[in-house]
């Protein structure tokens, strides 16, 4: 009897006195928006928290709300949020940073750091550009009883999942300003009427905005030369040359296995020279073959098509990228990590974009049909 | 009292989980930042050799102890420099356990209290650990090893929670070229490592309590043991460099804390909040182990062992609380960190190596 009673007793001591945060006073945000504000440049961030209402009646109905804050600076702007009225807001969990463009070229990151710090605050989470005003573009949405914040979310993850487009977490972002051969490529979304689409990737160098960006045909060419690509992306597009009766041909593949590898050639003058091999095995659904049995040399045929073409468009991105001075591809890591010598003749920023950087592609159509 | 602890000996498998948890506690969400301000991506290298050299220490300590089998160090260390230098010894060795206790629990205390509570009054968190901590160290060397054979479950989850969040993104390129740091700097960065590897020399007092068939078996469980933390340590290494090259090692101090705060699960949110809680248990261990220890080496000050333990580990325990109080002061705890370093590269490699020392050329003039 002793017993139970002190046990009773001491399960009032468990629940906590100080440090109890109970869940109505918590805020799960689907998206913080960033963004600097036209007129005073002040920094202005908005919080989309969704709460289920009339949960009386089944699963209830998902109600966004934009809670908005200013300040001259983002520490200032997250500070006044302890004199708003649901005050002190208690962010957690937060689902995406969304920020405009003119604050992804103009707001240091390294400002950013103190979320790295800050506990309960979410550092894993993906960093987007969107086009245009984030402020505005969160005020129509939020009016609307639409579960867009959820859909975004939900976008956002796919982009990587499917692997178009590898996510960027807050504290890689932060993190790479202090690590010259960290650069990153953001991806960009813009509205296309009451959608939300991949517009792009930005260039950041060193935690900076370079300003050159991606486009989309682009980044799944870096994704072919890292070697990421793969999973349910289509890749469609038509190639250079004419079928037998004039016809383009069109061409759609998705990738079952792709391996890239960099090889670097020390030079004993000069720069040393950068080879990016990739060796895609495809699945193509579309080759401009009307009867649909791939036969042999047709295939082999198109395969080194393919992979000129191929070969050709990465040339186009790798030169986007020097002319950025932005290395996602990880060049200067490998030299770095394998040719230590030549890592150190070299002025790295000065030489990325003077150096010769050559794709080689080699295709492999997996389903032909025939001998 | 004597007696009593004789009869309840412990098993070399408690021992190996004794010094297991004894050795891990605080450093590990640190870990490689210390061990990388020269060495920098060869931090594992250093963190490697660390391991050796705990593993030297170890051996000196079997050696020592193989010679007074039946006694622990406290007893016989009179035996070995005289009446006065001993109870003078025994009194310091009891001041760097206590103070290694009082340690762990404030550097956790100072953990807990940035990362999960940050409300809660610092008296508070410190008087909770220390009376649960004071509480089990009151009772007896085979019930510590019994409660400590159990947390070993515990570890074990918190290693399996390290090694999830510490897969996924990162570049194996991190490492590479191995060695450029050169041996001079990956020495250097070795002396913070053992530091985290201090905890086998509770061997000093247990080995006259262990069940053993052949002595040797003592040393190979020390250092099944020690090569266990090694791995453990070595593996925290790497997955953080993994995880984050050279330069973004320079300004995150708690590497293991982001890591875990990495790890994206829709079931279990903040996994760093869920860890630093069971590894709660883990820092307990240092903390009791060593307060017992402490008690234990205070009792043989006098010439007359003083046979109330209880007493004198709640004594120890109101002095700790009493200056754990100024701990919240980071300042405070960075000085008194770089303190505690010192003294226990003084009182776990040095101290024993120099009795060891003594033990063997009194045994020679006294052969000779």
């Amino acid at each position: 009897m002793k017993k139970a009673v002190i046990v009773i007793l001491l399960m009032l001591l468990l629940t906590g006195c100080w440090d109890r945060l109970p869940l109505r006073n918590l805020n799960l945000v689907d998206i913080a928006g960033l963004d600097v504000d036209e007129k005073s440049g002040d920094v202005v961030l908005d919080y989309v928290v969704t709460k289920l209402t009339g949960t009386g009646q089944g699963e209830g109905e998902p109600h966004s709300k934009t809670t908005e804050l200013r300040g001259p600076s983002l520490v200032e702007a997250v500070g006044q949020g302890a004199f708003i009225e649901q005050g002190p807001f208690i962010a957690i969990n937060t689902g995406i940073y969304l920020m405009s463009e003119k604050f992804a070229s103009h707001y240091p990151f390294r400002e950013l750091a103190f979320l790295l710090k800050a506990p309960y605050t979410s550092i894993n989470t993906p960093v987007i550009v969107l086009e245009g005003s984030v402020s505005k573009f969160l005020k129509s949405k939020s009016d609307t009883n639409k579960p867009f914040a959820k859909n975004l979310k939900n976008f956002v993850l796919l982009l990587n999942t499917n692997g178009i487009i590898p996510n960027v977490s807050m504290m890689q972002l932060i993190l790479s300003h202090v690590e010259p051969l960290e650069d990153l490529a953001i991806p960009v979304l813009k509205q296309s009427d009451s959608e939300m689409e991949l517009d792009g990737a930005l260039l950041f160098r060193q935690g900076k905005n370079s300003g050159a960006k991606l486009s989309r045909e682009q980044i799944g060419m870096w994704m072919f030369l890292s070697g990421k690509a793969k999973g349910w992306q289509k890749f469609t597009g038509h190639l250079p040359i004419k079928d037998d009766s004039g016809n383009d041909i069109d061409y759609g593949f998705s990738v079952r296995k792709g391996d890239s590898k960099i090889i670097i050639h020390p030079e004993s003058s000069g720069l040393p020279k950068v080879n990016i091999e990739v060796k895609l095995k495809i699945n193509v659904f579309e080759i401009g073959e009307e009867v649909h049995i791939l036969k042999s040399d047709y295939v082999n045929r198109m395969e080194s098509e393919l992979s000129s073409h191929l070969q050709k468009k990465a040339v186009d991105t790798i030169k986007t990228l020097q002319k950025a001075n932005c290395d996602i591809l990880g060049i200067g890591k490998q030299i770095k990590a394998f040719h230590p010598d030549t890592w150190k003749s070299l002025d790295w920023r000065q030489d990325f974009p003077r150096m010769s950087i050559e794709p080689k592609f080699d295709v492999q159509i997996l389903n032909a049909d025939t001998k | 009292m004597d007696q009593m602890i004789h009869l309840e000996k412990i098993s070399l498998n408690q021992l190996v989980c004794l010094v297991i948890l004894t050795q891990v506690g605080v450093h590990v969400l640190k870990m490689p930042y210390d061990e990388s301000r020269n060495a920098g991506y060869d931090s594992w290298l250093s963190i490697l050799i660390g391991g050796l050299i705990a593993q030297a220490a170890i051996w000196i300590i079997y050696e020592l102890g193989k010679r007074y089998p039946d006694r622990s160090l406290p007893q016989y260390i009179s035996a070995i420099v005289g009446r006065p230098l001993g109870f003078i010894l025994n009194f310091l060795i009891a001041a760097f356990f206590v103070e290694s206790s009082l340690m762990v629990v404030v550097s956790y205390t100072d953990v807990i209290n940035r990362w999960v509570l940050f409300r809660t009054p610092w008296i508070v968190l410190i008087g909770v650990s220390f009376i649960i901590i004071a509480y089990i160290s009151s009772s007896t060397l085979r019930s510590i090893a019994t409660i400590t054979q159990t947390l070993m479950l515990m570890f074990l989850i918190c290693f399996a929670i390290i090694f999830i969040s510490g897969m996924g993104k990162g570049d194996w390129r991190h490492f590479l070229p191995v060695g450029t740091h050169g041996i001079g700097a990956i020495l250097k960065d070795s002396f913070p490592a053992i530091w985290a590897y201090s905890g086998y020399e509770l061997l000093l007092f247990v080995f006259p309590f262990l069940k053993y068939h052949k002595k040797k078996d003592i040393l190979i469980a020390m250092s099944v043991a020690n090569a266990f933390t090694t791995l453990f340590y070595v593996s925290i290494a790497v997955i953080v460099t993994y995880n984050f090259s050279e330069s973004q090692l320079k300004s995150i101090p708690e590497p293991m804390i982001f890591i875990l705060r990495k790890f994206n699960w829709p079931v279990v949110q903040s996994l760093d909040i869920l860890f630093m809680t069971i590894w709660v248990s883990m820092v307990a261990v240092t903390g009791y182990v060593y307060l017992y220890l402490s008690a234990r080496f205070l009792a043989f000050v006098g010439s007359k062992e003083i046979r109330n333990h209880t007493l004198l580990v709640w004594i120890l325990t109101i002095v700790c609380f009493v200056v754990g109080l100024w701990g919240s002061d980071r300042q405070w705890l960075l000085r008194f960190t770089s303190y505690h370093d010192k003294a226990t590269g003084i009182f776990t490699v040095i101290v024993p190596t120099l009795l060891f020392l003594t033990a063997l050329v009194r045994r020679k003039a006294a052969g000779g």
